[in-house]
């Protein structure tokens, strides 16, 4: 290879630099961390949810509590109240409403914190100071005489009914409203957990479309990248997303590989080439032969015989020589020109002008082996996209194969079509030859698969050409049968299908 | 004609064998060894053919003296030259004319094969590598109609099998791409003196 082949500049190669710098060059957004994000965000809201509901439910305890206090409370204000009331009916005695009073004093004294905590202590104080006010009424009462003042009983009497009353109200209103509290509580738990659910299921199902997205769908597009790759597309693989994560790596270094497949590739077509010359330059050395001998002939004439010749005859060898130089001149021209290193350049191309060079170039070997070359060449082909040199290349191949098959000539028939759907343009080459049997159709596009004896071949040719075809985006396919001859058609697509198209349908 | 053939195919014969005690011992005679075992198959051929020329030509020469005349020997040889590149003719035809012979010049071997129908050459000088027709066909219809032909085989370069095709087919002699007409001439010289011709120089 040449120091330029070396610095690899093929626009393959720029690609694949671009493809990989714009695969790590995004800002970097690992799946890790993205998963991480979503679980710590699962996290949070559970644990927020369990605390809130447990604060919840001992609000509710304590308010139920408070209830329970409230009711007894109310219940002992009640008996006490009763009790009063016989006592100025039937004047029994007060020993009773009094005891109650305590115990609803008690109740007050036990639960006053838990209450005061909810309903405020100014409310309890006021609570606190109307039994004691009712307790000190009852006991200013106990020591007075039925007979007693009437007025003044009736004005006792009347402050306590006012107390009593006030008592009962305050903690029937209290209880109502704490009921009702822990009520919107217990509702608010009930809806705490709904929207708990509800959040989990939204988390779920964006945990379950971030995996679709972000994983399934990337490896996806690798997948289908990997069989891309293995059909022979080796353009390499570009990003698709704004962040850079695993699966970038992953990508570059599958395109990496890519690198590596390419430059193998290039190095089997540099190496296949280096043979087909090696074939052509054997038909070059027979076919130099005849202009060689005419100069020589015509030479040694003039030389010999100068003096006996006139003048139109010395111009007229004159001539001879000039043209026989020239001749010999071309049969080397083409060889060298095929044999030139070169970069892959893409450009639309004439079908039939490649087999006419292809012809051309296969000229002495078509000669010496006695084969006929037919051609029929559809009208107005469209231009294909690709190399002019490795397809000529791939032909070449095809029909030094097609000699090699006809080792006592036989007929080559070259058709040029446009392919049923017009996407395409396909080259038929079909030989008289001996065919390849059933079992080695498969088997002749392996790399160094050959029949032919004495290294004659090395088996890179059909592997180099389908491999060079597969990166224009066409196919090679073969027909055979034994002893009667081999169809092999090359189909090329003529829509400009290379790198730039088809990058974007590319992945990660 | 025939006892020529057959002293040749001995030799081919032998070096036939040579080949296959080499394969038997498990070497290959080089391309080398071969050519030399062609050139040494050719020398011993070209020895062959003058003893034979020179006893035909006592022979002549005897039948002749009984009172004949030696004209007719001397008479012109007709040459044909059949190669499909025009220049060849063009160039060997005057350098053979000069030498005496009446030539004549063909670039279709169909032609000339219907040519020799009608005509007997002396001495054919043809290309062995041609398109329709190559040499060793024209070489194989001469051995079939004309006895008395002397087919000299122009070729690219002597492969080993070509050149004991033709040896083994009876062509007189070869002479390799390039040469030079002086080159030509003398094999022809050689030829005509086979056919009991005085040298011409
Ligand atoms: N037109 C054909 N007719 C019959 N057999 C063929 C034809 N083309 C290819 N083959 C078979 O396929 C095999 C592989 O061909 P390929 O071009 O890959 O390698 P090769 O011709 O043997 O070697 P190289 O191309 O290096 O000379 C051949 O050896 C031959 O057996
Ligand atoms: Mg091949």
């Amino acid at each position: 290879m040449s120091p330029e082949e070396g610095t690899g500049t093929s626009p393959l190669d720029a690609v694949s630099a671009e493809a990989q710098r714009a695969l790590l060059e995004r800002p970097s957004l690992s799946i890790r961390t993205r998963l991480g994000v979503g679980l710590l965000l699962w996290l949070v809201l559970s644990v927020g949810a369990m605390v809130t509901s447990i604060v919840l439910l001992d609000g509710v305890q304590a308010k139920l509590r408070i209830v329970g206090a409230v009711d007894r409370y109310a219940f002992e204000i009640q008996q006490a109240r009763r009790f009063e009331k016989n006592f100025f009916l039937y004047r029994t005695n007060l020993e009773d409403a009094l005891a109650q009073a305590q115990a609803a004093q008690e109740i007050l004294e036990r639960d006053g914190s838990s209450i005061s905590a909810v309903v405020g202590a100014s409310s309890v104080e006021v609570m606190r100071a109307r039994v004691l006010r009712y307790e000190s009424l009852l006991s200013g009462l106990q020591g007075t005489q039925p007979t007693a003042d009437t007025a003044l009983l009736r004005a006792v009497e009347a402050e306590l009914r006012v107390q009593g009353a006030e008592m009962v109200d305050e903690a029937a209103r209290l209880a109502t409203q704490e009921r009702a509290s822990a009520e919107t509580m217990l509702r608010t738990s009930q809806r705490l957990a709904a929207g708990f659910l509800v959040g989990l299921l939204l988390l779920v199902l964006f945990l379950g479309v971030f995996v679709a997205r972000q994983i399934l769908a990337p490896l996806n597009r690798i997948m289908l990248a990997t069989r891309r790759i293995a059909g022979g597309d080796l353009t390499p693989i570009t990003p698709r997303r704004r962040y850079h994560d695993e699966f970038s790596e992953l990508a570059a270094g599958i395109n990496h590989m890519l690198n590596e497949l390419v430059r193998r590739q290039e190095i089997l077509v540099q190496s296949h080439k280096l043979q087909a010359i090696g074939t052509l330059t054997a038909g070059v050395a027979h076919e130099l032969n005849n202009p060689i001998n005419n100069l020589m002939l015509t030479a040694a004439t003039l030389q010999d015989d100068y003096g006996d010749l006139d003048d139109a005859e010395r111009l007229e060898m004159a001539s001879d020589l000039v043209r026989e130089s020239e001749r010999a001149r071309d049969i080397v021209r083409n060889l060298l020109d095929f044999a030139r290193e070169r970069e892959v350049e893409l450009e639309p191309l004439d079908v039939e002008e490649i087999i006419t060079d292809t012809l051309q170039l296969a000229a002495n070997q078509i000669k010496l082996s006695k084969v006929k070359v037919k051609g029929e060449v559809e009208e107005n082909l469209p231009p294909v996209h690709g190399d002019r040199h490795q397809l000529t290349q791939v032909f070449l191949n095809l029909v030094l194969n097609a000699l090699d098959a006809m080792p006592d000539g036989g007929t080559l028939t070259i058709s040029v079509e446009k392919s049923a759907d017009r996407g395409s343009v396909s080259v038929r080459l079909t030989d008289t030859g001996v065919g390849i049997p059933e079992e080695n159709l498969t088997s002749i596009f392996a790399p160094f698969f050959s029949t032919k004896k004495h290294a004659k071949g090395t088996g890179l040719g059909l592997s180099v050409s389908l491999g060079i075809i597969k990166q224009h985006g066409g196919d090679i396919r073969v027909e055979s049968q034994p002893g009667v001859g081999t169809t092999f058609a090359v189909c090329l697509p003529i829509a400009p299908v290379p790198a730039p198209a088809r990058m974007d349908e590319v992945v990660a | 004609m025939g006892d020529l053939k057959k002293k040749i195919e001995d030799w081919m014969v032998r070096v036939s064998f040579a080949e296959a005690d080499a394969a038997k011992e498990g070497y290959q005679l080089t391309g080398v060894e071969l050519d030399h075992k062609t050139s040494l198959a050719l020398d011993r051929v070209r020895i062959v053919r003058d003893e034979r020329a020179s006893r035909a030509r006592e022979g002549e020469s005897m039948s002749f003296e009984g009172g004949g005349t030696h004209e007719h020997v001397e008479e012109e040889l007709s040459v044909m030259i059949l190669d499909d590149e025009p220049i060849v003719g063009k160039r060997l035809k005057p350098a053979l004319e000069k030498s005496g012979f009446t030539v004549e010049v063909f670039e279709d071997p169909t032609l000339a094969v219907k040519r020799l129908g009608e005509k007997e050459f002396d001495i054919v000088v043809t290309d062995l590598r041609m398109e329709d027709l190559d040499g060793i066909q024209v070489l194989e219809h001469i051995m079939a109609h004309c006895e008395h032909t002397r087919v000299i085989l122009i070729t690219g370069y002597a492969t080993v099998e070509v050149a004991r095709e033709a040896l083994v087919k009876g062509a007189f002699d070869f002479i390799s791409k390039p040469f030079k007409p002086k080159d030509l001439q003398a094999v022809v010289n050689k030829a005509a003196l086979s056919l009991g011709h005085r040298a011409i120089l």
